[in-house]
C-alpha cells in the first residue's frame, strides 16, 4: 500500500514555500498569515487549484469540501499543511 | 428534487464531433507557456474539437442520430417526443428541436421541445423525457443536444478560450419491456440561479472561476450522495461514476469526496476538452470505443450554467452506445488549427 508523503514538522514552513515559490515560478517574500490567495502575483483560479495540486502532491492533503473552499489566506494553507500526518499510519 | 423512474431503458447513444481540432500548446504565444502548461496540467485538455463555421450544433446532433438510425437503433417513426439540449440553437425561431423532426423525418405526431440547458444538459434531458415515458404516454422519446460554444468565449481569456471542445449527441430512451427486471432510475436535480457562469447576449461566454470550484465541491457531492442513499448503494457497488467532464482537478476531487476511487470515475477530457452537455454521452462513447461492454450500474452527474446540477442512477448496457463519429469540415477539408 502505498501512504502519503509525510513532511516532517521542522520542514513544513520550507516545504511550503517551495511549492509557492513552485507553483507562481517565482520567488516570494515573507509571507503574513493574513496574506490572501487571491493577491499573490498572477493568481487566478486555474493557478489556485494548480497550487491544491502541488500540495496534495507534496503533503499528501486530502481536504474535506469545507477545507477545500476555505483556503483564502496563507494562514489558511499553514493551518491545512499542519494538519497533515506526522508519521506514517501503522502498518 | 429526487425522483424515481419505473420500465425505462436507454436504448441508444451516439455522439459526433467536427474532425477539426485545436491544440492547447498552440496559444502558447497568445498567453504564455506557464499558462497552456498550467492549463494543460490541471485541466487536462491537449486539444479539442472546434466546429468550423459552417457545421452547427443541430447538424452534430443530426450526424449523432443519423448514426443511430443507420446501425438499427431506432427508427424515425417509433418517436413520439423529440428534445433538443443546447445552448446554440440552429435560431431563435423555430425550435431547433422542430426543425430535426422534419430533417431525421420523425412523424408529425411527435411533441418537440428545445431546452436551454448548458453542461447538465444531458441529464437535463433524460429527466424532462422520463417525465413523458411512462404507459400510456410516449413510448420512445429522441433527445438530442449538445453545443458550439467555442463560437461564444473570448479568444483573449485563457480559461475560455481553451476550454470547450464542440459536439452533439443523441439518445433514446424508451419503456422497457414487462418481462425484464430493469432496475429503476434515480434521478435527482437542483438548481441555485445566479451568473457565476454566463453569457449575456451580444457577450462572450464569462465564468468566476472560483466560486464554480466552490459549487462544484461542495452542492455536487452531496446531490451524488443523496441519489446513493435514495438507492440504498455504497459506493463500492457502482460500476462507474462518470462526471460531467468539466476540468480534470475537479473531476477527481468530486470522486475522492464521494468514496469512489480512480478506476471507477474515468476522465477523457484529454483530447476532448469541456463538451458542455455532450460530455457526459461522449464519455459513454469513447469508453464504448475503448472495448467496454455489458451492463454496468452507473452513476452520472452532470453541473453547470443555472447553476443546475443533476446525478442519476441507472443501468447502461453499453451495447446501445457507438463509438464517436468524426465529421469532417462541409468543404471536405480538415485540419488542427
Amino acid at each position: 500500500m502505498t501512504h502519503p508523503p509525510i513532511v516532517p514538522i521542522p520542514d513544513r514552513e520550507a516545504a511550503l514555500r517551495e511549492v509557492l515559490e513552485g507553483v507562481l515560478q517565482k520567488p516570494l517574500p515573507p509571507l503574513e498569515n493574513a496574506s490572501a490567495l487571491a493577491d499573490l502575483p498572477g493568481w487566478d483560479s486555474v493557478l489556485h487549484l494548480e497550487l491544491l495540486l502541488a500540495l496534495e502532491r507534496r503533503f499528501g492533503l486530502r481536504l474535506t469540501a469545507a477545507q477545500l473552499v476555505g483556503l483564502h489566506t496563507v494562514g489558511d494553507l499553514r493551518a491545512a499543511v499542519a494538519s497533515t500526518p506526522q508519521t506514517p499510519p501503522s502498518a | 428534487m429526487l425522483e424515481t423512474f419505473h420500465h425505462l431503458r436507454l436504448e441508444a447513444v451516439a455522439c459526433a464531433l467536427p474532425e477539426q481540432t485545436r491544440r492547447v500548446a498552440d496559444f502558447a504565444d497568445a498567453f504564455g507557456a506557464n499558462t497552456t502548461a498550467r492549463f494543460q496540467k490541471v485541466v487536462g485538455i491537449e486539444a479539442f474539437p472546434v466546429a468550423p463555421e459552417a457545421l452547427h450544433t443541430a447538424d452534430l446532433a443530426e450526424a449523432a442520430a443519423r448514426a443511430l438510425m443507420a446501425s438499427g437503433k431506432f427508427r424515425a417513426e417509433a418517436i413520439d417526443l423529440i428534445l433538443f439540449v443546447s445552448q446554440t440553437p440552429e435560431a431563435v425561431a423555430p425550435a431547433t428541436s422542430a426543425l430535426l423532426q422534419a430533417r431525421l423525418g420523425l412523424p408529425e405526431r411527435v411533441f418537440a421541445l428545445d431546452i436551454n440547458q448548458g453542461c447538465a444538459g444531458f441529464l437535463a434531458g433524460l429527466l424532462t423525457a422520463a417525465q413523458f415515458v411512462h404507459p400510456g404516454g410516449a413510448r420512445k422519446a429522441l433527445i438530442l443536444g449538445g453545443d458550439t460554444l467555442s463560437r461564444h468565449v473570448n479568444p483573449a481569456d485563457p480559461t475560455a478560450a481553451m476550454l470547450f471542445g464542440d459536439a452533439g449527441f443523441a439518445a433514446v430512451i424508451g419503456l422497457t419491456s414487462e418481462q425484464l427486471q430493469a432496475p429503476p432510475w434515480f434521478i435527482a436535480s437542483a438548481t441555485a440561479g445566479g451568473k457565476a457562469i454566463e453569457i449575456p447576449f451580444g457577450s462572450p461566454f464569462r465564468m468566476a472561476g472560483m466560486d464554480v470550484f466552490n459549487f462544484t465541491v461542495t452542492r455536487v457531492p452531496e446531490q451524488i450522495q443523496d441519489v446513493l442513499r435514495a438507492a440504498g448503494r455504497k459506493p463500492a457497488q457502482i460500476d462507474l461514476l462518470l462526471l460531467h467532464q468539466a476540468n480534470a482537478f475537479i473531476v477527481r476531487q468530486i470522486a475522492r469526496l464521494c468514496g469512489f476511487s480512480e478506476e471507477q470515475t474515468p476522465c477523457r477530457m484529454m483530447q476532448r476538452g469541456n463538451t458542455s452537455s455532450a460530455s457526459l454521452p461522449l464519455l459513454l462513447c469513447d469508453l464504448t470505443a475503448e472495448g467496454l461492454t455489458g451492463r454496468k450500474q452507473v452513476l452520472l452527474s452532470a453541473f453547470g450554467v443555472g447553476m443546475t446540477w443533476l446525478s442519476a442512477l441507472l443501468d447502461i448496457d453499453f451495447a446501445a452506445c457507438l463509438p464517436p463519429i468524426f465529421l469532417p469540415s462541409p468543404n471536405g477539408k480538415t485540419s488542427t488549427l
